[in-house]
């Protein structure tokens, strides 16, 4: 496992593809959609659905402008393969690289991926503080790779990126 | 006696409960709890077992941030916490000085109360 900083320009890649199992959280919120003035935010899942409680919390606490929304991945894939995140700077939140997975496979052109916070659990291995990686993690990042994703981990825009390399 | 979890990023509990008791020394039942390095399961789990029996307030720095989300989450299972954000010294000075007397209900309202007006502002 190399972990070299990752040195070509780091210039941001829109839309912004963010693995992190806190959702939308101060870090997302404050640390890059208010800093970078990112919009529109959306939290990709198919767990969280729109309807529950926790879904209900989360609209409510996206700052405005940032026009959060929760959406599934297949909305999301949808969105972005319809032209929808042309010319705009968005943010999607993922709670898993097989989410972000999903997505590429239902079409949307996804070059960069960045893991923003998978935190210690049972049978992860850590990677770097914030980003602690199961076996099937691996074998999902594997995957978006070899689609030509760029995986990487980065968990707020100070940070350099730190490209993954399996 | 009412029950407090303070949950921030970072330090900033133990730093807060720190001023309070320089102020009014050692304090009893209060939990200081930072979500560092956790996810939002690991968070509320973590909340969760601090919790006793009885009412409760469960203070947050920030509204929005996982500390926020993690709380209000839990009280679907746990409605007897009341979640208060913004955690600063007036609000904790409140909270430690009247939770021996007052119910809890009043409790919770007086200290949101005593947090806002602990903020002045004074300007030309």
């Amino acid at each position: 496992m190399k972990l070299p900083f990752f040195r070509g320009k780091d210039k941001i890649v829109f839309p912004i593809v963010r693995v992190d199992d806190r959702l939308l959280h101060g870090q997302v919120i404050v640390g890059w959609g208010q800093t970078l003035g990112l919009h529109p935010v959306l939290l990709v899942s198919d767990r969280i659905g729109k309807d529950s409680e926790l879904a209900a919390t989360f609209r409510q606490l996206v700052p405005e402008e940032l026009r959060g929304d929760i959406v599934t991945v297949a909305e999301a894939a949808e969105l972005w393969t319809r032209g929808d995140f042309k010319d705009a700077r968005p943010l999607l939140v993922v709670e898993t690289p097989v989410d972000a997975l999903k997505m590429v496979r239902l079409g949307a052109p996804m070059k960069v991926l960045t893991i923003g916070g998978l935190h210690f659990r049972e049978g992860r291995d850590e990677i770097l503080p914030y980003v602690f990686l199961s076996d099937w993690d691996r074998t999902t990042l594997r995957e978006l790779a070899g689609l030509g994703v760029r995986i990487q981990c980065q968990d707020l825009p100070a940070s350099k990126p730190i490209l993954y390399e399996d | 006696m009412t029950h407090a979890v303070i949950l921030t990023h970072g330090s900033l509990g133990k730093i807060l409960l720190e001023a309070v008791e320089t102020m009014l020394g050692p304090q009893e039942s209060v939990d200081v709890l930072s979500n560092e390095g956790q996810s939002l399961d690991q968070i509320i789990g973590s909340v969760e077992a601090r919790l006793n029996d009885s009412p409760g307030i469960l203070f947050v720095d920030y509204c929005g941030g996982s500390p926020f989300v993690a709380c209000k989450s839990l009280r679907d299972r746990r409605p007897d916490q009341a979640l208060i954000s913004g955690v600063n010294l007036p609000m904790l000075l409140s909270f430690f000085t009247k939770r021996a007397r007052l119910p809890f209900r009043e409790l919770v309202a007086t200290v949101e109360n005593d947090a806002h007006r602990g903020i002045q502002c004074i300007s030309t």
